[in-house]
C-alpha cells in the first residue's frame, strides 16, 4: 500500500512537477518579455533623456543669446546716449557762441551806423524870408531853357556856433595883431567905477562846418500828378489825362504831352505854355475825367541837386573870449567898462569892433561869420 | 536588497529537479516578474517626466524665440530712433557752426569796413581852415538853428505881368486881399489888374552822406596871385613824385573858399599827400609857400531832400497888365499907384513890370542878417 500511495503521490508528484515547470516556463517567458519591455523602456528613457538634454540645452542657448542680445543693446545704447549727450552739450555751447557772435555782430554794425553818421550831415533848413529884388542882368549866354524853369540855387551854411555861458564875454578887435597881445596876458584887471573885475583872456575853439549848395529847378511846364487809378487801359488813361488838362475852365491850358505809369498812378503832364503848371502846382488839386469824375493831386516837377559840399574849420584871429568876469555891477554898465578897458592901447588894447557880455545865470549861442576883412 | 542578477544567479544554481526547487524558482520567478514590473513602472515614469520637461524646455525655448525676434525689432528701432536723433544732431552741429561761420565773416568785414570808417573819420578831421569873426550875432542857447541859407532864384515872369516888393508885409497883404486893383493911367485910360502871391519851392532839408574822395586833395592857406599861374605851380609840385605826388588830372579853383581841388589820375596819391598837413610849395625862384593839404570830401545827397513851397510876405504879383503903352511909363505909373495909401499900398522897395509878348527874368534874394547890403 504505501508502495501505491507512493506510486500515486510519485506520479502526482511528477504532475505537478511538469505543471511547475510549465509554469515556470511560461513564467520565464513573461520575464523575459518583461525584460524585452524594460530594455525597450530604457531606451526610451535614455532617448528621452538625450532629447531632454538637448531641449535643455537649446533653452539655454536661447536664453544665453537673448541675454547677450541684450547685454549687446544695452551697450549699444549706452555708446549712443553718450554720444547724444555729448552732442547736445556741443550743440548748447555752439548756440551759446552764435549767440554770442550774433550780439557780437549787433554792436559792429551798431558802431558801423554811428561811424557812418560822423559822415552824414542833416540839415533842418528854417523858414527864411525870399522878396523880389531885381531884374536879372542881361547875360551873355542864353539859357537854353530861359523861361521854363525857375532856377533856384542855394547856399546852405552850417553855422559856426559858440555857446557863450554868464559871465563870459566875446570881442572882436578890428585888428589880428591887437586880438595875439590881449591873448598873451594871463589876467587883465578891468576898473569898474570903485571897483575892479579880473577878466581871462582865451582863445575860442570852434567846432567844423559845412557849406554846400543846393540847386533847385522847378519847371514851368510840367506838372506832377498822382494817383491816378487805373480804371482804363494806358493809352485811354492818356489820352482823358490830356483832354481833362487842356480844359480852360478848369485851369488847365494847352497839352504838349502826356507820359503815365499805370503801376504807380503817377503822370507828367507838359503844358505848351509855361504859367500853366505852377498856377495848377500850386492849388494841389485837378479833377479829371476818365471812366467818371476823380480829384488827383498835382504838384510841381523839379530837380533836386546837391553841390559844391565843403567842410571847414573855423579860426577866429581878431575874436577873443574874456572869461570868469564877477558881475560886480549890472550887465550892460560892465560891458561898457569891458569896452574903455580895452580900446586902450595903453592897456595893450585896440579898436574894438563888436563886444557883447552876459551876465551869470545867462546864456547864450554866439554866431561866427566869415571874416571878410581884407588883412 | 536583492536585485535581479541576483536572482538570475541563484536561479541557474538553482536545481529545477524536485518539486519544492521548482517551485522556489517559480517563486524566484514571480519575484523577479514583480521586481521587473515595478522597474517597468518607474522607467515609465521617469520616460514621461523627462518627455514632459522636453516639452516644456521647448514651449519656453518657442517661447523666448519670440520674444528675441520681438526684442531684436524693438532693439533696432530703440537703436534707429536714438541714432536718428544723433544724426539730427549732428547735423544740427553742421548747420549752427555754418551759421556762426557766417556770422563771424560778418563780423570781419564789419569790422574791416569799421576799421576803414574809422580811419576816415580821423582823415576828415583835417579840413582847411576859414576866419570867422564875431559881429554880434546871438541866439537863445536852447533854441537855435543850426542851419542858414542864402537863396537866390530867377524866375522867368509871364508877359503883362509885375511884381512888387514891398517895405511893409501889411501893405503886401493888403493889396492881396482886394485882389482887384483899377490903375488910372492918365487921360481916359484906366486899367484893371489882380495881385497874386508868389510862392516859391525853397529846400526844407538836405541829408549828405560825406565821403573821402581817393583821388582828390584840398589846398587851402593859398597866397594871393593870379589863378593861372597858382594853378599851374600847384600842378607842377604835387606831380613830382619827390612829391608824394602824382599825375595830375586837373586843378579847379574854389572861388567862394579860396581853395584849390587837385584831382590826380590815380587813386592811391592823395592818401599819402593828406598824411601831412602842410605842404611848401615853391612860387617863384626865391620862395616858396607854405600850402595846407587836406582831404577832399565829396557830398553826395541820396535822402532827406525836403523841399516847401514859400509864400514871398512882402512881394505881390500883378497879372493882366494890358499892353497899352511903353514899358517904362506904364511901370512908372503901376508904382507910383501903388505906393499912395489910398489905393491900399505904400513904399516900394522894388518893382519890375513884363509886357506881353516879351520875357524878362526877376532875381528873388533871401533877406540876409548879416549883411548890412545887397
Amino acid at each position: 500500500m504505501a508502495d501505491a500511495q507512493n506510486k500515486r503521490s510519485a506520479l502526482e508528484h511528477e504532475d505537478s512537477l511538469e505543471e511547475a515547470r510549465r509554469e515556470l516556463k511560461e513564467l520565464k517567458t513573461k520575464v523575459e518579455k518583461a525584460e524585452d519591455v524594460k530594455s525597450r523602456l530604457i531606451l526610451e528613457s535614455l532617448e528621452e533623456d538625450e532629447a531632454k538634454k538637448e531641449a535643455q540645452e537649446e533653452m539655454l542657448a536661447c536664453m544665453k543669446q537673448q541675454e547677450s542680445l541684450k547685454e549687446e543693446f544695452t551697450q549699444n545704447m549706452k555708446e549712443v546716449q553718450t554720444e547724444l549727450q555729448k552732442l547736445s552739450r556741443r550743440k548748447q555751447d555752439l548756440l551759446e557762441e552764435l549767440r554770442r557772435c550774433q550780439e557780437e555782430l549787433k554792436a559792429k554794425r551798431e558802431e558801423s551806423c554811428s561811424l557812418k553818421e560822423t559822415f552824414t550831415i542833416r540839415a533842418h533848413i528854417p523858414e527864411a524870408e525870399v522878396r523880389f529884388v531885381a531884374p536879372e542882368e542881361e547875360s551873355s549866354e542864353e539859357s537854353p531853357c530861359g523861361d521854363q524853369l525857375i532856377r533856384g540855387v542855394f547856399t546852405i551854411i552850417q553855422r559856426s556856433g559858440f555857446p557863450l555861458k554868464g559871465g563870459q564875454a566875446l570881442l572882436t578887435f578890428e585888428e589880428e595883431k591887437v586880438a595875439a597881445q590881449i591873448l598873451r596876458i594871463p589876467r587883465c584887471q578891468v576898473s569898474c567905477d570903485d571897483k575892479s573885475v579880473h577878466v581871462k583872456p582865451r582863445r575860442v575853439a570852434l567846432d567844423s562846418s559845412v557849406k554846400f549848395q543846393v540847386n533847385l529847378n522847378v519847371s514851368r511846364t510840367h506838372l506832377k500828378v498822382f494817383g491816378v487809378p487805373a480804371a482804363l487801359p494806358e493809352q485811354r488813361t492818356k489820352d482823358r489825362l490830356e483832354v481833362s488838362f487842356s480844359r480852360p475852365s478848369r485851369g488847365g491850358g494847352e497839352v504838349k504831352s502826356v507820359e503815365y505809369e499805370p503801376t504807380t498812378g503817377e503822370g507828367l503832364v507838359t503844358f505848351l505854355h509855361p504859367g500853366v503848371a505852377e498856377r495848377l502846382a500850386l492849388r494841389g488839386t485837378y479833377d479829371i475825367h476818365l471812366d467818371s469824375g476823380v480829384e488827383v493831386k498835382v504838384g510841381p516837377s523839379y530837380d533836386y541837386e546837391l553841390q559844391k559840399f565843403q567842410t571847414f574849420c573855423g579860426t577866429t584871429t581878431r575874436t577873443v573870449l574874456l572869461d570868469d568876469i564877477i558881475d560886480v555891477e549890472d550887465e550892460e554898465d560892465l560891458q561898457d567898462h569891458l569896452e574903455i578897458h580895452f580900446q586902450k592901447p595903453s592897456n595893450n588894447g585896440g579898436e574894438i569892433e563888436c563886444i557883447r557880455y552876459i551876465s551869470k545865470g545867462k546864456a547864450l549861442r554866439a554866431f561866427f561869420c566869415e571874416d571878410t576883412q581884407d588883412v | 536588497v536583492c536585485s535581479l542578477q541576483d536572482f538570475s544567479l541563484v536561479d541557474s544554481q538553482l536545481s529545477d529537479d524536485t518539486l519544492g526547487e521548482v517551485q522556489n524558482l517559480i517563486s524566484n520567478q514571480k519575484k523577479i516578474y514583480d521586481l521587473l514590473l515595478e522597474e517597468q513602472k518607474d522607467l515609465i515614469h521617469s520616460r514621461d517626466d523627462r518627455r514632459e520637461m522636453t516639452k516644456q524646455f521647448k514651449r519656453r525655448t518657442e517661447k523666448m524665440t519670440l520674444d528675441f525676434q520681438k526684442d531684436e525689432l524693438s532693439y533696432r528701432d530703440q537703436l534707429t530712433q536714438e541714432k536718428a536723433k544723433v544724426d539730427q544732431l549732428k547735423q544740427e552741429e553742421g548747420d549752427l557752426m555754418r551759421q556762426i561761420r557766417q556770422v563771424q565773416a560778418a563780423i570781419k568785414e564789419e569790422g574791416v569796413q569799421n576799421d576803414y570808417l574809422r580811419e576816415q573819420a580821423d582823415v576828415i578831421k583835417a579840413m582847411p581852415d576859414k576866419k570867422l569873426v564875431f559881429r554880434g550875432a546871438t541866439a537863445e542857447a536852447d533854441d537855435w538853428e543850426m542851419f542858414e541859407m542864402r537863396s537866390e532864384v530867377i524866375y522867368p515872369m509871364e508877359g503883362g505881368t509885375a511884381l512888387i516888393t514891398f517895405e511893409e508885409e501889411d501893405v503886401a497883404q493888403n493889396i492881396l486881399d482886394m485882389k482887384t486893383h483899377h490903375v488910372d493911367l492918365g487921360g481916359d485910360c484906366r486899367i484893371t489888374v489882380e495881385s497874386r502871391a508868389v510862392e516859391l519851392m525853397l529846400p526844407s532839408a538836405a541829408e549828405i552822406n560825406s565821403s573821402v574822395c581817393p583821388n582828390r586833395i584840398l589846398v587851402s592857406n593859398l597866397p594871393k596871385m593870379d589863378e593861372e599861374t597858382l594853378k599851374n605851380k600847384l600842378e607842377i609840385h604835387f606831380s613830382k613824385s619827390k612829391h608824394k605826388g602824382g599825375e595830375v588830372d586837373e586843378c579847379e579853383y574854389l572861388p567862394d573858399s579860396g581853395a584849390v581841388v587837385v584831382t590826380f589820375v590815380e587813386d592811391n596819391i592823395a592818401k599819402g599827400l593828406t598824411e601831412c598837413e602842410f605842404h611848401d610849395v615853391r612860387m617863384d625862384k626865391k620862395t616858396s609857400h607854405r600850402v595846407k593839404v587836406t582831404p577832399f570830401l565829396s557830398g553826395g545827397g541820396e535822402g532827406g531832400r525836403g523841399t516847401r513851397m514859400t509864400a514871398c510876405p512882402r512881394t505881390v504879383l500883378l497879372t493882366g497888365i494890358p499892353h497899352v503903352m511903353d514899358r517904362e511909363t506904364l511901370q512908372d505909373l503901376l508904382e507910383i499907384h501903388f505906393q499912395k495909401d489910398g489905393n491900399g499900398g505904400g513904399e516900394i522897395e522894388a518893382m519890375l513890370y513884363n509886357p506881353l509878348g516879351q520875357s524878362t527874368s526877376a532875381v528873388f534874394r533871401s533877406v540876409s542878417p548879416d549883411s548890412q547890403r545887397e
